[in-house]
């Protein structure tokens, strides 16, 4: 099992995750990382499945910002 | 084998065969990834950069590289101190010109778009498909780019028409301030400045019209700076996208292997293959950064004010990120390239350039299934002046069977 971080000060709403990742990341309708209803500052996500890992790596990768990490407890 | 001093990335003669001058950049790639560089006329000279993760370091790093004074190897005067192009800004002021710039290209506006932008596709294909042979870059590319920029813009068809040879031109002339570069900038700076008169007296529903009467920073924005950002996004909606259709074609054609996997793709293995052939023709040459402190990259020292130049398409063959770089494979997967660049300057355009390229393989690979070349694929002509900063096929001859033109309407 692992979770995300994303540090919602450096995110800058690029979107590029929501490609690499779509079961994980999403804009809402103002074009705002859907994180933002639930974080100010750092988002921490529920456990995900590992099935998902590939496409977690390929969108911290993919971030324009470096502003999404893999946290494993 | 090839010896270091014969290695010239500005030569435009070695972007004539192939597009990009690969053989170069690969050897700098293995053997000096971060290699001092000469410029033409008497320019001091630049840091290439060559590989994937450096890239990312430079790119990555606004504060240590930074956007100013300009993102071309060559010094351009553009703008003054109150009035810059947004891509050689740095943040703050670059965040929130971004923003102001940006709005139609976000991802829930482009979302919006898409009906819109399939029916383009449709109609670009109609204009042809009775005749069964046409020029693939300008009669399918090219308007498709530029209708969507026309549509986006708030301008005629023809009009998008009439500015894309300026706007090519303004690309790939290595200056804006004398030559054919100069000429090309003074055209599109009086297309500029008939919309800014259009759109002052009579305000539409376009991105133009926005603008023209819009503030960035509490300034209300003025004709220079609207030039500007005219400028930059009628350079970035045209010959990007089509060299992308265009030499993604291409490579379709020299591999039917491939052509064969995406011939029965649905849309998630359309985008898929979309993303390789954005890596694979990695249309922007290059961007640049200027190093704002004595700094360190790869071992080598970089000193304060000294060129850091990043070359896309090497960096998108890097075998350090990419297995198997060489081989174009549509169905690459994780592809996490940087054809759009990374970091701050990661291209604003970029949703509406995925939205494009996808509207217009679905319906080239529908509609024109035996579409084949009759012809070399002509790119940057070996007389070029200066090498080239947006790469891909000037002219690429096709024929296909000829088909009935699309009765139907696609209804947003």
């Amino acid at each position: 099992m692992m979770k995300i971080s994303v540090d919602l000060r450096i995110c800058q709403n690029y979107g590029q995750c929501t490609y690499a990742a779509p079961q994980v990341f999403a804009l809402d309708d103002k074009s705002m990382q859907a994180f933002r209803a639930h974080a100010s500052e750092i988002y921490v996500s529920d456990e995900l499945p590992e099935q998902w890992l590939g496409n977690v790596e390929e969108a911290v990768d993919m971030c324009p910002v470096r502003a999404i990490q893999i946290v494993s407890d | 084998m090839m010896r270091a001093d014969e290695i010239d990335l500005l030569d435009p003669r070695a972007y004539a065969d192939s597009g990009q001058p690969w053989e170069m950049m690969r050897w700098l790639q293995e053997n000096d990834p971060i290699s001092w560089q000469r410029e033409p006329n008497g320019g001091p000279g630049f840091w290439a950069v060559t590989r994937y993760a450096d890239l990312k370091t430079v790119e990555g790093d606004w504060r240590t590289f930074s956007s100013q004074p300009a993102a071309t190897i060559a010094d351009n005067a553009l703008g003054d101190d109150d009035h810059r192009i947004m891509i050689w800004e740095d943040p703050p002021n670059h965040t929130s010109h971004r923003e102001f710039i940006g709005q139609e290209l976000f991802p829930a506006s482009v979302k919006r778009m898409r009906p819109r932008v399939e029916q383009i596709a449709t109609d670009v294909v109609d204009e042809v498909i009775e005749r069964g042979q046409c020029d693939l870059v300008w009669d399918v590319a090219g308007k498709m780019a530029s209708y969507v920029m026309a549509d986006l813009l708030g301008m005629s068809r023809d009009e998008a028409v009439d500015m894309y040879d300026a706007v090519e031109a303004s690309n790939n002339a290595g200056s804006y301030t004398d030559g054919e570069g100069l000429a090309a900038a003074m055209r599109l700076a009086a297309h500029a400045s008939t919309a800014w008169n259009d759109r002052r007296a009579k305000p539409g529903t376009d991105v133009l019209s926005r603008l023209a009467n819009g503030e960035i920073r509490g300034c209300p924005m003025d004709e220079l700076q609207f030039t500007l950002d005219f400028h930059l996004l009628v350079s970035g909606a045209g010959d990007t996208t089509r060299n992308v259709i265009a030499g993604g074609m291409d490579e379709l054609f020299k591999s039917p292997e491939q052509r064969e996997i995406l011939a029965g793709a649905d849309e998630a293995g359309i985008a898929m293959a979309v993303e390789e052939m954005l890596r694979w023709v990695s249309p922007v040459s290059n961007q640049r950064r200027t190093a704002t402190v004595d700094t360190e990259l790869g071992g080598h020292r970089i000193r304060k004010g000294e060129k850091v130049a990043s070359f896309y398409g090497i960096a998108n063959r890097d075998p350090a990120q990419f297995p198997d770089p060489w081989k174009f494979n549509v169905r690459r997967e994780p592809n996490a390239h940087v054809a759009f660049g990374f970091g701050r300057h990661f291209c604003t355009g970029s949703h509406l350039a995925r939205l494009e390229l996808n509207a217009m393989f679905r319906v080239l690979l529908d509609r024109l299934p035996d579409l084949e070349p009759t012809g070399p694929t002509k790119w940057t002509p070996v007389d070029a002046p200066v090498a080239p900063n947006m790469i891909g096929p000037k002219f690429m001859p096709v024929r296909f069977t000829p088909g009935p033109k699309s009765t139907e309407k696609i209804s947003a």
